[in-house]
């Protein structure tokens, strides 16, 4: 699980104006906190950012005086157009500490009903788990080709997992399958409402209110 | 046409179209998203303008979001009006967007379909936009 490597340096100069001028040479400003080491202001290559973060589990941090942690990604920042990386917290761990994290939920299969003419509905995409650091799984698979309309699978029906416990909801619904009718009555009426509404002026609506 | 059932004030100030969007700048409900590039009050008409050329193309075969609700009212004088005697009369109803905003999702349908609904939505909106998908928001951006 440890093939997640990021190099760190640490970072002197902050604020606004700093960060700016960090990410436009291809630097992006981080902090990378807990346990033995406390509070630290970081920078990373985005480069080596993108690839980190598309993985789950634990990341082997080292820092530019040689010393390596692991640690776990806690949130990151994205520019709201561009989706470029703006800022990241990296959360140190001990791979024999329990820890909650959220891992995605990968469906597997083309569910017997979605032959039959119904549409797939995904619920939740992620669950919290609670297990060691280093057991961390990538993502759970889940299998949904035995689904048939009308069908639920909640977060209870996951099968037990080695060595992990799911902290979520387990009547969280997860997928399920939906006829067509259903659907297409409820578009049929959004397209009747907006038929009748559709002569209203906003001022006439607004006036015979007042 | 979408508009709020009822209002506290009938007439507001004109929005500020200034920033980026903070929220609702992710793909949430489906698979794939018409995100806007530029900042625009989009109105009633284009919303459901859009939606319709989505949802003809797709042939209810999946299900559109509809992420934007045109809650700010816009006001108008007449024609040939003097200057003067107060704010006109509320006119249309406008969503504020600014860049980053997903305005429309779409699920059920396969990749090529969804691309080309949105293309088809997208010349109904007055801004430029491209179409994004939920692993990562970064899509080609569409011309629009």
């Amino acid at each position: 699980m440890m093939s997640n490597k990021l190099r760190v340096s640490k970072r002197t100069a902050f604020g606004k104006g700093s960060a700016k001028r960090a990410r436009r040479t291809g630097r992006v400003p981080g902090v990378f906190y807990g346990g033995e080491v406390g509070n630290l202001a970081i920078e990373a290559e985005e480069k080596e950012l993108q690839k980190v973060i598309g993985k789950q589990g634990l990341i082997e941090v080292v820092v530019e005086d040689g010393k390596t942690y692991q640690g776990l990604l806690r949130d990151v920042q994205y520019h709201p157009v561009k989706n470029s990386i703006i800022h990241y917290d990296l959360f140190q761990v001990a791979s024999n500490e329990t820890i909650k994290v959220t891992v995605p939920l990968v469906l597997e299969g083309q569910p017997q009903g979605v032959a039959e003419g119904g549409i797939l509905q995904h619920g939740q995409r992620e669950i919290e788990i609670e297990c060691l650091a280093q057991n961390i799984p990538e993502k759970i698979d889940i299998d949904i080709s035995n689904m048939q309309i009308g069908d639920i699978y909640k977060v209870g029906d996951i099968p037990q997992l080695k060595d992990i416990t799911i902290v979520t909801d387990p009547d969280t619904v997860i997928a399920s399958i939906i006829s067509k009718r259903i659907t297409e009555v409820e578009e049929d009426a959004a397209e009747d409402g907006a038929e009748n509404t559709a002569a209203e002026t906003p001022s006439e609506d607004q006036e015979s209110q007042a | 046409m979408l508009m709020p059932k009822r209002v506290k004030r009938r007439k507001q100030h004109r929005p500020k179209l200034t920033g980026t969007a903070h929220k609702g700048n992710k793909v949430t409900y489906g698979e794939y998203g018409l995100q806007a590039l530029e900042a625009a009050w989009i109105t009633s008409r284009q919303i459901e303008a859009a939606r319709i050329a989505m949802t003809r193309y797709i042939k209810r075969g999946g299900k559109v979001w509809i992420k934007i609700f045109p809650d700010r009212p816009i006001t108008a004088k007449p024609a040939e009006t003097r200057m003067g005697s107060g704010k006109g009369t509320p006119e249309y109803w406008v969503a504020v967007v600014k860049p980053g905003r997903v305005m429309f999702e779409l699920a059920g349908v396969p990749e090529e379909i969804a691309r080309e609904a949105m293309r088809l939505a997208a010349h109904k909106l007055p801004i430029k936009s491209k179409f994004v998908k939920r692993e990562e928001a970064g899509g080609e951006a569409n011309e629009s």
